[in-house]
């Protein structure tokens, strides 16, 4: 065992004491561990975690981690459409949540682990290494995609942003942002490990004034919210007490914005992130309350540690940021990655463009174009377009922004025939999630479509 | 069951995609833990409620404790 892993897994009864939520259940890790022990999967089997956020949620993790197994969180609202096509293109043995129902994943055998039921797939061989973590890139890369992490990358990660933002054994950090994405499991949980920091995890519905009150009541120190969730208490209003620290990251953060928030005299030190999932994900920060007004549209400059470069920039300094880090994943996993992406000297093609100026500042330019941020969730249109074009009626499908942050899909339909497209958009509900689905739906005619 | 409740059940279903039979939705399962709704999907099933129920549900009404069960969220809406 590597010591990354050990120290994960040693921190447990720690960590025990430092991390709490508002559910009624306390588990016991112990017999999460031994329960994960007796299904006695193959090394480096998968097994997908289903859980809302919540101690019971992290205590798994660790314990299929401490089992050998490979963890793979997933949003809980995900269809089990996708989870199935999941467990077989990502090869997961087991699936862990509450209430699962066995006959949606046709599995015969049906366990119980804590409070979470668990799904077990027989005969599904290991596809990874014992201690590596996989994390869906479903936002970014496509709905059946994730990549392989080593728990040390992942530790490696969480360290450097609690060095580059100061947080320590001495803070109290709010959970309120996804366990399953990066930053609330990565960023926040596993860097609550790594400080000794205290946690308090939350979860939806998000409410600005619970969120004041529990920074009030919790005695919070830090927190890390996302750009939306920003937006929002701003144009609220909303008064928070005094934080320590505040960090935003997951979508480009205006300088207006970063202006509004520094003139907030709850908010002592406020960092803009950057990230991506396959860099472990924290690339580079902006530590804005000590940052020239000049840096405030940027996002920082990289981690001590991390080295970048702007691919073939264009005229105006413009090109993909490629990123050499550490916290780099090992591989991309999944039915439609064709090309692992990095370069012949071990650069992370990011897909993001970026310039960067002459003081060293990273500025986001644009996303690739398959990439859309709605209602504060990535969302990758070409998985839209497959769900739309597995309809019987759908040649084809085309989704891109709307008006007002709205998600327009265009259908191109078989045989001319007209379509019903409130029957179609019940049909593509039923597969994404409710971020994923369009707000409008259009029929167009076969001959405006080329191929 | 209430017809409050059952119209709960029916929007969870057809509105929310909550992939339960309609039965097995207890009045006490957590809205979050065993039906797994996100942040987005809250969002959703407050439009939901006070479009069916003609009723506006106010920020401070938007909370865990409010959307904790279908239990909660009825008496919600029984005061209004």
């Amino acid at each position: 065992m590597n010591a990354a892993a050990r120290m994960i897994i040693d921190s447990v009864a720690d960590l025990a004491r430092r991390v709490s939520d508002f559910s009624d259940t306390s588990p016991k890790y112990d017999q999460l561990f031994e329960g994960y022990a007796r299904l006695a999967l193959q090394p480096g089997s998968a097994v997908l975690i289903f859980a809302p956020n919540s101690v019971e949620f992290l205590f798994h993790w660790i314990a299929t981690l401490a089992n050998g197994y490979v963890p793979c969180a997933i949003a809980p609202s995900t269809k089990s459409s996708l989870v199935s096509a999941l467990q077989k293109s990502l090869n997961i043995a087991a699936i862990v949540g509450p209430r699962l129902d066995p006959a949606r994943y046709q599995a015969k055998r049906f366990e119980k682990i804590g409070a979470f039921d668990v799904v077990v797939f027989d005969r599904t061989p290991p596809s990874y290494e014992p201690f590596d973590v996989l994390i869906l890139t479903t936002g970014t890369s496509g709905s059946q995609t994730a990549c392989v992490h080593t728990i040390e990358s992942l530790v490696c990660n969480a360290s450097m942003t609690n060095k580059t933002l100061n947080i320590t054994a001495a803070d109290k950090q709010l959970v309120v942002l996804p366990m399953y994405h990066c930053y609330g499991l990565i960023t926040q949980s596993i860097g609550a490990i790594v400080s000794g920091c205290e946690l308090k995890i939350d979860g939806p519905p998000f409410n600005p004034s619970r969120f004041a009150d529990l920074i009030r009541k919790e005695n919070i120190s830090i927190c890390g919210i996302t750009p939306t969730i920003a937006r929002d208490l701003l144009r609220r209003g909303t008064v928070l007490p005094a934080l320590r620290s505040m960090s935003i990251g997951g979508d480009r953060v205006s300088r207006e914005e970063v202006t509004s928030l520094l003139s907030k005299p709850f908010i002592n030190e406020l960092y803009v992130t950057y990230g991506l999932t396959e860099a472990g994900p924290r690339v580079s920060v902006l530590p804005a309350h000590v940052a020239p007004v000049e840096a405030y549209d940027s996002v920082g400059k990289p981690f001590s540690g991390v080295s970048i470069r702007i691919e073939k920039p264009d005229a105006g300094g413009v090109g993909q940021l490629l990123v050499k880090t550490p916290s780099v994943c090992r591989r991309k996993v999944g039915p439609n990655i064709v090309h692992q992406p990095f370069t012949a000297d071990g650069f992370l093609e990011t897909g993001d463009l970026f310039t960067q100026d002459a003081a060293g500042y990273l500025r986001y330019v644009a996303r690739k174009a398959d990439i859309l941020i709605v209602k504060g969730e990535k969302l990758n249109t070409r998985s839209i377009d497959l769900v739309a074009e597995s309809h019987p009626d759908v040649e084809c499908a085309r989704t891109a922004a709307g008006d007002m942050n709205s998600v327009v899909t265009r259908l191109w339909a078989r045989e001319n025939k007209i379509l019903d497209l409130e029957e179609i958009k019940r049909f593509m509900k039923s597969s994404l999630r409710l971020h994923e689905v369009p707000d409008k739906i259009i029929q167009e005619q076969e001959a405006v479509f080329h191929k | 069951m209430s017809n409050i409740e059952a119209c709960l059940r029916d929007i969870l279903i057809e509105d929310l995609f909550v992939e339960f039979d309609r039965d097995r939705i207890l009045p006490t399962y957590s809205l979050r833990q065993d039906l797994g709704i996100d942040s987005l999907g809250f969002v959703e099933l407050r439009e939901q409620v006070e479009k069916r129920f003609s009723i506006v549900i106010s920020d401070d009404d938007f909370t865990p404790e409010n959307f904790a069960t279908l239990s909660s969220l009825t008496s919600l809406i029984n005061r209004h």
